[in-house]
């Protein structure tokens, strides 16, 4: 008996403590919405031509330094313009 | 009156570090900048005083009541940990300069043994409620004077010629020593 009130509080106690921690992530945790909407306009291939793990890594090196969009080399065309516009705004 | 020598005794005369040498980990990786330092003693301070207060609360309201005070370890590193993560949230997105700085060290309060060294010491100690705040509170501001000093001397060690041997952390562990040692007068 005396095991399952342990491990019922201390259940309750990790749950409380859980929802208190996600609270206070969602008030704090800034969205990042350039980074998504730059991940949204790359290819999305991953297939690291560019020399970054992944479109993830590089868009996070996009938000550093605007020109490094020129190293994806299947980004062309529509798409392209469409990033330059985004950038450039 | 109690409280104040309490305070004094927490601060300086049983300083957590020098005399039950707690934290000592931290108190080597953090101290290589002054300012550095000290903001890692006041996160420190923050998450001993208000972890000390949750964890005074869940042990007698809770722990003792239903009789499983053995859970003490275990409940009170869940409530360390937590807050130091949810610290670690505020100071990545209010203040992201000095979240690099930290680097490694601001989630390794959670391990930082002073933290939860005092909240079971003023536990055993049987402290009420004030007793606790004011112990834990004063052990905190010791550690960060501490490590303030020790950030001070280390910024001047680092700009005076020293033997090869002894370049870095010997160095710093000696100074370590002989604050403690200045100390243990008080005892």
């Amino acid at each position: 008996m005396v095991i399952v009130i342990a491990v019922v509080i201390l259940t309750s106690l990790s749950f409380i403590l859980g929802i208190v921690i996600v609270l206070v992530t969602s008030i704090y945790e800034k969205k990042d919405d350039k980074y998504e909407e730059i991940l949204k306009r790359l290819p999305g291939f991953n297939c690291g031509s560019c020399g970054y793990a992944g479109c993830a890594d590089m868009a996070r090196h996009i938000l550093e330094e605007k020109d490094a969009y020129k190293k994806c080399k299947p980004l062309r065309g529509e798409k392209l313009l469409e990033m330059e516009n985004y950038l450039s705004k | 009156m109690n409280l104040i020598s309490l305070f004094i005794l927490a601060f300086l005369t049983e300083n957590v570090v020098l005399t039950k040498f707690l934290g000592t980990c931290p108190l080597m990786g953090t101290s290589n900048k002054m300012k550095s330092a000290f903001s890692m003693g006041i996160a420190v301070t923050v998450v001993t005083t208000v972890s000390s207060l949750i964890s005074y609360l869940i042990y007698y309201y809770v722990l003792v009541p239903s009789e499983v005070t053995y859970l003490k370890t275990v409940t009170f590193i869940l409530v360390v940990a937590s807050l130091v993560q949810i610290t670690e949230i505020i100071v990545k997105n209010k203040l992201p300069k000095l979240y690099k700085e930290f680097g490694i060290y601001l989630p390794l309060i959670t391990t930082n043994c002073m933290v939860l060294g005092t909240i079971l010491l003023g536990i055993s100690n049987e402290y009420n409620l004030i007793e606790m705040l004011v112990y834990s509170f004063g052990s905190s501001l010791g550690f960060l004077l501490i490590l303030y000093v020790f950030a001070s001397i280390r910024e001047r060690l680092n700009q005076t010629k020293i033997p090869e041997a002894l370049k870095g952390y010997p160095i710093s562990l000696i100074t370590i020593g002989l604050i403690a040692i200045i100390f243990s007068r008080f005892i």
